[in-house]
């Protein structure tokens, strides 16, 4: 797995178009959102801090969803079937696969984090810059994978549109582009069970030095189980049709 | 259970749809065998080499590679494979890819015989996408025997080759299959069966229709063919001559198809056109149109009178 591992994050680094992409849009919607909103001292510190978290996740949201487009091309190149006939089995190739769309989504979270710190006037202690942006990264797990179930399981053609509808809804749903507390009361309520509402909630109540909700975590990690399990499954099924 | 076969298919059914693409196939090969899978395109090789490797599960039958189902021989690192319309990975060098698979095996062949084998000296720091058509076949094969499988299966592996390259890459071939391991290769060039398999399979239309050495299938066409210089005054009356069936003049030669050699010669010499004689027997590419054209090689149609 390790071997495999290597493989695609090294196949993900020689893809900088991609890479530099991922950085393009949340950047520029955090440098926008950000100057929308005026205010003063600790509010403006707040609302900053704020959409900080929500852009660094909605970079890396898109970025891990869509590295499941990789897996679309292995799909219709013939080398998801190579892969198969190899000892590795599908829960290797997913976790590997999974990580290396986490790591996809790291640079954008940096980067929105460094723009929130040198130009938006965010300071933290090093420790919770530490958490915040290691809780964005390690929470991209479910929708590395759920990019991945797509990857697999979606027609080829149909794989791209597909992606786009979740990474924007989920984005909307969960809160990252206008904040959940605005949305009226059903909305709010279904927003709670999106899993980018508990992604980004995690990072805001540790960025806020506050605890974060248990809900939170256990809809987080449903999220993740469900869509590893969704992933695995997709991967057998992808490797037994003829491209 | 002792079970030494490499391969064994029992009754094997699949199909796409309402088209049978394989029907009742069975299929045994011994560990150590070189296998050819001819036919005519939609005969059902593809297929029938996704089952093997469990890609695609049969409707019907069982498939067993060494005793087990295929995914469990692939797990267990005996299976390597060659397979057709598969395009390397991008942003990978060679040697990157073979380091990878030969991660993957228990016991992998080594790096050094790998690059000799599959003549891949001055590659090995190339991206795949910056691979000639010959040289991408040559790194394919490679990364199908890197992991050392005890079964290698070749879709077509010489598609996409010239004259000199199909030489080397059966040569190459032929030394990893002397060394005990199981080889199954499906080829649209009977030469290339011929010359290097120990058995030749012929399907047509998901049925298997000949299954035998290659000498043997040879000999299931009786006919051979007698070659002379056409004769000063004309070729009419040559098929006339004892058991000639066919007549084909190239060039300067006048070429005989006939069910009995030696009286077509002996007539000939009666006659004296014996001139620049060359006899031979039925090519292997001939039984296999001869085999080929008489079986029904249509995909039998669900329900449909045949």
């Amino acid at each position: 797995m390790i071997g495999y591992l290597k493989l695609e994050i090294r196949r993900l680094l020689r893809s900088p178009g991609y890479l530099v992409g991922s950085l393009a849009m949340p950047l520029v919607m955090y440098l926008v959102i950000s100057n929308l909103y005026s205010g003063s001292g600790a509010e403006r510190e707040q609302t900053a801090l704020y959409l900080m978290v929500s852009m660094a996740g909605f970079g890396a949201v898109g970025a891990a969803l869509t590295n499941g487009m990789s897996v679309v091309a292995d799909r219709s190149n013939g080398w998801l079937r190579q892969l198969r006939i190899t000892p590795l089995d599908a829960r290797r190739v997913v976790v590997a696969r999974g990580l290396t769309g986490m790591l996809a989504g790291l640079p954008g979270i940096l980067a929105v984090c460094v723009l929130g710190g040198l130009l938006n006037g965010i300071h933290l202690p090093v420790g919770r810059w530490v958490a915040v942006v290691g809780l964005l990264w390690v929470g991209l797990a479910p929708f590395a994978l759920l990019g991945l179930a797509v990857g697999y399981l979606v027609s080829v053609p149909a794989a791209q549109p597909v992606t786009m509808l979740l990474n924007i809804s989920m984005s909307i749903l969960g809160g990252l582009w206008v904040p959940a507390s605005l949305f009226p009361h059903t909305l709010r309520r279904i927003s709670q069970l999106v899993p980018t509402s508990g992604y980004a909630n995690i990072s805001r109540q540790i960025a806020l030095n506050a605890t974060p909700h248990l809900t939170d975590i256990a809809v987080l990690l449903a999220w993740m189980v469900g869509f590893a399990g969704l992933a695995i499954v997709a991967y057998r099924r992808a490797g037994r049709r003829i491209a | 259970m002792q079970n030494t076969d490499a391969v064994r298919f029992r009754g094997v059914s699949f199909r796409y749809g309402q088209v049978r693409a394989v029907s009742g196939l069975d299929l045994t090969i011994p560990c150590g065998q070189t296998v050819a899978l001819l036919g005519p395109n939609g005969a059902g090789k593809s297929t029938t080499i996704a089952m093997l490797l469990g890609l695609l599960a049969p409707a019907a039958g069982t498939v067993e590679l060494f005793g087990a189902a295929p995914a469990a021989a692939s797990t267990a690192g005996k299976v390597g494979a060659m397979l057709q319309e598969t395009q390397l990975l991008p942003r990978i060098t060679v040697a990157e890819l073979l380091a990878f698979i030969r991660g993957l095996y228990p016991d992998p062949l080594p790096t050094d015989e790998l690059v000799r084998l599959a003549d891949l000296d001055e590659l090995t720091g190339r991206r795949l996408e910056r691979l000639s058509g010959g040289q991408s076949q040559r790194v394919k094969f490679a990364a199908a025997i890197a992991g050392r499988p005890d079964l290698l299966v070749l879709d077509e592996p010489t598609a996409a080759m010239d004259v000199e390259s199909r030489h080397d890459f059966w040569r190459a071939m032929r030394r990893y299959a002397r060394d005990g391991h199981t080889v199954l290769f499906s080829t649209h060039y009977v030469e290339e069966a011929d010359e290097s398999a120990d058995r030749v399979v012929v399907i047509a239309g998901g049925r298997l229709i000949a299954d035998g050495t290659p000498a043997a299938i040879r000999r299931s066409v009786g006919t051979h063919t007698v070659g002379i210089a056409v004769p000063v005054d004309g070729t009419g009356g040559l098929d006339r001559l004892p058991a000639v069936t066919a007549v084909e003049i190239r060039g300067d030669r006048a070429y005989l198809t006939t069910d009995d050699p030696d009286a077509t010669v002996l007539a000939l010499a009666g006659s004296g056109l014996l001139h620049d004689l060359e006899v031979h027997g039925a090519r292997l590419e001939d039984a296999y149109l001869a085999l080929t054209a008489a079986s029904d090689t249509e995909p039998i149609l669900e329900g449909a009178a045949r």
